[in-house]
């Protein structure tokens, strides 16, 4: 009888160490579903209110704009506005072009490097929008606030002053043109989009974990801060692009910290 | 091998079977738990970052697929309004690619590309010529606490101030620091070099020139110290080409 006590008081025991385990796991992973299905439906919503503005246009033109076709011909109005905008600037900016594929830096309007883009993929959030809202989205210049990279964007090296001339001679530097690197960038601008420029080479993964991790969890801080203070929008629409090596680190390197980009969908 | 030939063959075994049974009630003790719980934990750990790192961003995606998408391919039942409308764009597409084209130079220009070191020579539209230069090393050279120089070219729009034939290099102070030289003063005769800078220069501003080089076999690299050096018929035809005021596209 005792031994049936006993077992049955470790049952008890044990269903309560798992409720007291379960009900928190089971919190956090409807909490995790809520943000998975909730915030970029919400999202999408915000954007449609946040970029349509009534004045713009009329109602018939409205209707107008919801052809395809009428739409591409905005937002490529919207794309050279927004070129024409950042030609005001005396920095270096660049346009991404996914109609034509093309990236191009620029510099006062003229175009100093050109890439092929030979990948897009692309968010279905902007499929999704409003194409009023599209229109104005893109219609002014996006602004860098943060960008990682597998590369430094000054690659300094640092170097004594020699003692003597025998010293000065063994301090020559030669760069190493064999160095092999793998490029890539992640661009988060200032009206919640970004942009990921992969190299169209391949690139082994376990070679750019460092990277990988390091991107995934700032979109993860991103999701979560916003998520714990019941902030607004915690999806960030994202635009995947692949160029040859050679031209991403030409254009990081060559962009201001807090580079303008014009977008052309 | 002298403790094996010491000691009798029964009593190695007795303490092989020793070890084995310690290690066994081990195991049963505590280490199969520990292993056990060790897994679970690391288990759920790689899961939770899975979930929150890799699947958390595929399933919003995901669910955008739930919303309708926007794009109708509608066709406008009134074509005036419409054509009328599409007019419009076209016309205010046209006066933008205007405005933008404006900013083109008319003239020649030339732009550097500083992480490849190639150089474009342009008159208009046209490319004239292209090759290799040498363009600034990002050294940052330390003499003592507040003196440091760092060596490179700088970026954005410049123009031509001055052209020169045959420059003669006055050596500045981190020159001689940089070979370990005692620095001379100002105007001492060993700050004059002869020849070093080709048979032209031309001047982009603060110090900054596009010249010749002895060191041809650097083209290509980032080695200097943040002038642009050319070889010595591409600098002909950069210093023929180029007039004072012609832009400079440094990226």
């Amino acid at each position: 009888m005792e031994d049936i006590e006993f077992k049955n008081e470790e049952i008890q025991k044990k269903s309560h160490l798992i409720q007291f385990f379960l009900i928190p796991i089971i919190l956090f992973v409807s909490y995790i579903l809520f943000l998975m299905f909730y915030f970029p439906v919400k999202q999408v919503k915000e954007f449609n209110k946040a970029f349509t503005d009534s004045t713009l246009y009329s109602e018939e033109e409205k209707i107008i704009l919801l052809d395809d076709n009428f739409t591409s011909l905005k937002t490529k109005e919207s794309f050279l506005q927004s070129r024409l905008l950042m030609s005001k600037s005396d920095t270096i900016c660049f346009s991404v072009d996914l109609v034509d594929s093309l990236l191009m830096l620029e510099v006062k309007g003229v175009v100093i490097h050109e890439a092929k883009i030979t990948k897009i993929d692309m968010s279905r959030f902007f499929s999704r929008v409003e194409n009023v809202a599209l229109i104005k989205f893109l219609s002014e210049p996006f602004i860098i606030e943060n960008k990682l990279a597998t590369i430094e964007k000054e690659p300094i090296i640092y170097k004594k002053a020699p003692k003597d001339t025998i010293e000065a001679a063994q301090q020559v530097f030669t760069p190493d043109t064999l160095a092999q690197e793998i490029i890539c960038m992640t661009l988060l601008f200032n009206k919640n989009f970004q942009l990921e420029i992969n190299q169209s080479e391949e690139k082994p993964e376990h070679k750019n974990l460092s990277y990988s991790m390091k991107t995934k969890f700032q979109s993860f801080k991103f999701l979560f801060n916003k998520a714990f203070t019941f902030e607004n929008p915690t999806y960030i629409p994202k635009i995947s692009i692949e160029l040859p090596k050679k031209d991403i680190k030409s254009i990081y390197r060559a962009i201001p910290y807090h580079s303008q980009m014009a977008l052309h969908l | 091998m002298k403790n094996n030939l010491d000691t009798p063959p029964g009593l190695i075994k007795i303490n092989q079977n020793k070890i084995i049974l310690y290690l066994k009630s081990t195991w049963e003790k505590w280490l199969k738990q520990v292993i056990k719980n060790l897994i679970i934990i690391i288990i759920v750990l790689l899961g939770t970052i899975w979930l929150l790192f890799y699947f958390v961003p595929i399933a919003q995606e995901m669910s955008l697929f739930f919303l309708p998408e926007t794009h109708k391919e509608f066709i406008s039942a009134d074509n005036m309004n419409s054509d009328k409308f599409k007019d419009k764009i076209i016309k205010n597409t046209l006066k933008i690619q205007r405005k933008l084209d404006s900013n083109f130079p008319r003239s020649a220009y030339i732009i550097i590309n500083t992480t490849e070191n190639r150089f474009y020579l342009y008159s208009g539209k046209r490319l004239i010529r292209k090759g290799m230069c040498s363009t600034g090393s990002y050294t940052l050279l330390q003499a003592g606490e507040n003196k440091q120089w760092i060596f490179k070219t700088p970026r954005g729009l410049m123009r031509i101030h001055g052209k020169t034939t045959s420059p003669v290099w006055k050596k500045p102070d981190w020159a001689f620091i940089e070979e370990g030289l005692p620095v001379p003063p100002a105007n001492d005769d060993s700050r004059f070099e002869y020849g070093t800078l080709g048979d032209y220069a031309l001047s982009l501003g603060d110090g900054y020139l596009i010249h010749g080089t002895l060191y041809k076999r650097f083209l290509g690299l980032p080695v200097t110290h943040g002038c642009i050096r050319l070889n010595d018929e591409d600098l002909e035809s950069v210093y023929n080409t180029l007039s004072i005021g012609s832009k400079v596209f440094i990226y």
